[in-house]
């Protein structure tokens, strides 16, 4: 079954984890720009990996068949930090015109803060004026809380609930955003945040309808394989088929599509191999030994 | 003699108000050149290959765009002859569709046809003949294949002109209206226009293969640009700047360190044909130290701002480059011209050290090395003549033809009677020659 990774922060991982995803049917991996883990202290390290993200991770992806795309925004973490928030808010409209970005995001909020509210405000506009979904990060701590404040944001900015993705849900969250009209993505966790069986559950519980899983693959302890891990296990649990297409390629891809530049014909076409791309072989020479 | 004409301009890709300038006449110029058409460059053709080879019988032939002929534009000597020919007919349709010269052995009329090419596309054939008695050698075959190209470059439209004809086969007509309103408003000078739809190229216009073996002539500095390895939107984004009446190399070399991976592509494709003085030679090397194959190949491959602005220490290490990432360093333009004992050695290194490995080496470096060769390089392509692969001993053929070594003629007269491909077949009995 073809998937669509709707959350993976393939910057820090490792080729054998492209491999992998490939060998599991991932042909598409989002990438939502994020916290490195290190604080950044100049608005000169957001250039260097928003360029990263829409070039250099691409052209890596790519060389393992997975198709590439990502959202581009300022993280709820460093919203809150003064040497580079304003600088990275001015950066924003070049990139969100950028081939391959699909969304503004992850924005939201991490300590709860009133500048995170405000750069989250600010950049749900920035997705507006763009016409861009966004792409929502929740807390991980005072999570029930975060999903309110989030939603009760949305609501004052005016921005359409279909075209916002909660992301990070858990049994707690899953009753408040559902009436919404949000999309309800799940963050599927080796340790923390949200595992197989209890997702499988989720998805027995509510149904399908607006549900997304994703690995939020990224520098620390995570599995960019959880997607088709959770795909197995649905089918141990006796989910139809195409209810299993629906959670991992229906819903994130008419999800992203609604940026208008996800060209579902090219999402449904192989990348071919460089040398194939060019007239015989008198571009590139054949597979070196 | 008058016959229509507008086909000749819609041959070479000139289209709208140009072909207006095309008239329908008969013409002489020259002593007994006949010309069926304009432009006049044919004429200048035919009497220059008339004075420089003394050939007695001389026809020029230009592809008809719509239908698969071939349609003369110009004759001298002989009888008139046929006014068309058809794709892949006889000698002269033949060169055409193969895009080779070709000979035949019989008197009287056309023994030699060799295609009038622009990059690898043929537009149309050079024809001679009237002479007896011996085969066409090596050296007068290629002087008239230069000069086809010399003429396919004469008649080859401006940049803007030849991409906007492409577009308008590869691209929708919605997608075309608004590439169409930023060409204008470069035109009109506003970089704004070209700064705000140089992202969204790929996603109007589409991200393929422009699949077109022609090139790009840019006539202030003299070269071709070949477009075999562009795509649709490096196509748009280039016209964008060809079109820009400001200082398009700035704004070519600001693209850049703004662009995303196929923005950055197609900035550096621009500097092909905008690139006048040596203002991105900063955007070059960030792109030439890249390991992102696409961007490295569109920074130095059929790129001739490149190899004109780098120095030769850093043109050396791109060509190097070009070999380890598996980019043919054929595609270097004024490659040969730039080659030194200094890069031989450093090409050569690389080879013994894939070869210690037990790995492939590239046969494109043959011919190159061999300009400057170093000590024991005529014994090593010696033995690739005897290589599994054509293009090895291809070549080494072509190599071997250029070092001129007397103690080769056994082994290559010992491999032509064995050799089974045409073009290795060919290169051998070139360095013989």
């Amino acid at each position: 079954m073809r998937m669509f990774e709707p959350h993976a922060h393939m910057f820090s991982r490792v080729t054998d984890d492209y491999e992998k995803m490939a060998m599991a049917g991932i042909v598409a991996i989002l990438e939502p720009a994020f916290w490195l883990g290190q604080p950044r202290t100049s608005v000169g390290s957001f250039v260097d990996y928003f360029d990263a993200i829409i070039g250099w991770e691409r052209f890596r992806s790519e060389q393992f068949g997975i198709r590439h795309y990502c959202t581009i925004s300022l993280n709820p973490k460093e919203a809150n930090d003064d040497r580079v928030n304003e600088g990275v808010l001015a950066l924003l409209p070049r990139y969100l015109e950028k081939d391959g970005v699909l969304g503004v995001g992850e924005i939201g909020f991490d300590d709860i803060t009133l500048k995170e509210e405000k750069y989250l405000a600010a950049q749900l506009e920035l997705a507006r004026a763009h016409e861009l979904p966004a792409l929502v990060h929740t807390p991980h701590r005072d999570k029930v809380r975060g999903v309110e404040r989030t939603l009760a944001i949305v609501r004052e900015v005016g921005f359409p609930a279909e075209h916002v993705l909660i992301d990070h849900n858990t049994e707690q969250t899953v009753p408040l955003v559902i009436d919404t009209g949000c999309l309800m993505g799940f963050s599927i966790y080796p340790d923390t945040k949200m595992d197989e069986p209890r997702m499988v559950e989720i998805l027995r519980r509510y149904g399908t309808d607006r549900m997304i899983i994703n690995s939020a693959a990224d520098w620390g302890k995570s599995d960019p394989l959880k997607i088709p891990k959770t795909v197995n296990l649905m089918r141990q649990k006796g989910f139809p088929e195409h209810e299993i297409e629906k959670v991992v390629w229906q819903n994130p891809v008419s999800f992203f599509a609604k940026s208008g530049r996800l060209d579902l014909r090219e999402l449904d076409t192989p990348i071919a191999a460089p040398a194939q791309l060019f007239e015989g072989n008198s571009i590139l020479r054949g597979p070196r030994a | 003699m008058v016959i229509t004409l507008s086909f000749c301009a819609r041959a070479i890709g000139v289209r709208g108000d140009c072909r207006g300038r095309l008239r329908t006449s008969a013409r002489i110029a020259g002593e007994d050149t006949h010309l069926t058409a304009e432009p006049k460059q044919v004429g200048v053709a035919i009497d220059a290959i008339a004075r420089d080879s003394a050939v007695k019988l001389i026809r020029v032939y230009l592809r008809d765009p719509e239908e698969p002929v071939l349609r003369l534009v110009g004759w001298r000597g002989g009888p008139p002859p046929d006014r068309e020919v058809g794709w892949e007919k006889g000698l002269v349709g033949g060169a055409a569709a193969a895009g080779i010269p070709l000979q035949s052995q019989e008197t009287g009329d056309v023994t030699l046809a060799v295609p009038i090419l622009l990059g690898e596309d043929a537009l149309g054939v050079l024809a001679v003949g009237g002479r007896t008695g011996r085969e066409w050698t090596p050296d007068e075959e290629d002087a008239l294949v230069a000069r086809g190209r010399a003429l396919a470059r004469d008649l080859a439209p401006p940049p803007l002109h030849a991409l906007r004809a492409e577009l308008g086969r590869r691209v929708q007509p919605a997608a075309l209206a608004w590439l169409d309103t930023v060409i204008a408003a470069a035109q009109r000078g506003e970089p704004s226009a070209i700064v705000n739809g140089f992202p969204a190229v790929g996603r109007r216009v589409g991200r393929e293969p422009l699949e077109c073996r022609s090139a790009l002539v840019v006539r202030e500095v003299g070269l071709e640009v070949p477009l075999r390895a562009w795509r649709v939107d490096d196509a748009a984004r280039v016209a964008f700047l060809c079109a820009f009446t400001g200082n398009a190399e700035a704004l070519a070399r600001e693209l850049y360190y703004t662009g995303d991976l196929r923005e950055r592509c197609g900035a550096l494709r621009a500097l092909a044909v905008v690139g006048r003085e040596a203002a991105a030679h900063d955007a070059i090397l960030d792109a030439a130290r890249t390991s992102a194959v696409e961007l490295f190949e569109a920074a130095i491959a059929d790129n001739p701002y490149t190899s004109r602005v780098l120095p030769i220490d850093e043109f050396r290490t791109v060509v190097l480059k070009c070999a380890f990432v598996g980019v043919s360093i054929d595609r270097v333009i004024g490659l040969e011209a730039r080659a030194d004992a200094e890069l031989s050695r450093m090409l050569l290194s690389y080879v013994s050290e894939r070869e210690v490995a037990g790995r492939s080496v590239p046969p494109d470096v043959w011919p190159v090395v061999a300009l400057h060769p170093t000590p024991g390089l005529v014994a090593k392509l010696c033995g690739y003549l005897e290589h599994p692969a054509e293009a090895h001993r291809a070549g080494a053929a072509v190599a071997l033809g250029r070092i001129d070594d007397p103690r080769v003629r056994p082994f290559i007269e010992d491999r032509v009677p064995r050799e089974t491909d045409r073009a290795v077949r060919r290169a051998l009995e070139r360095a013989l020659a």
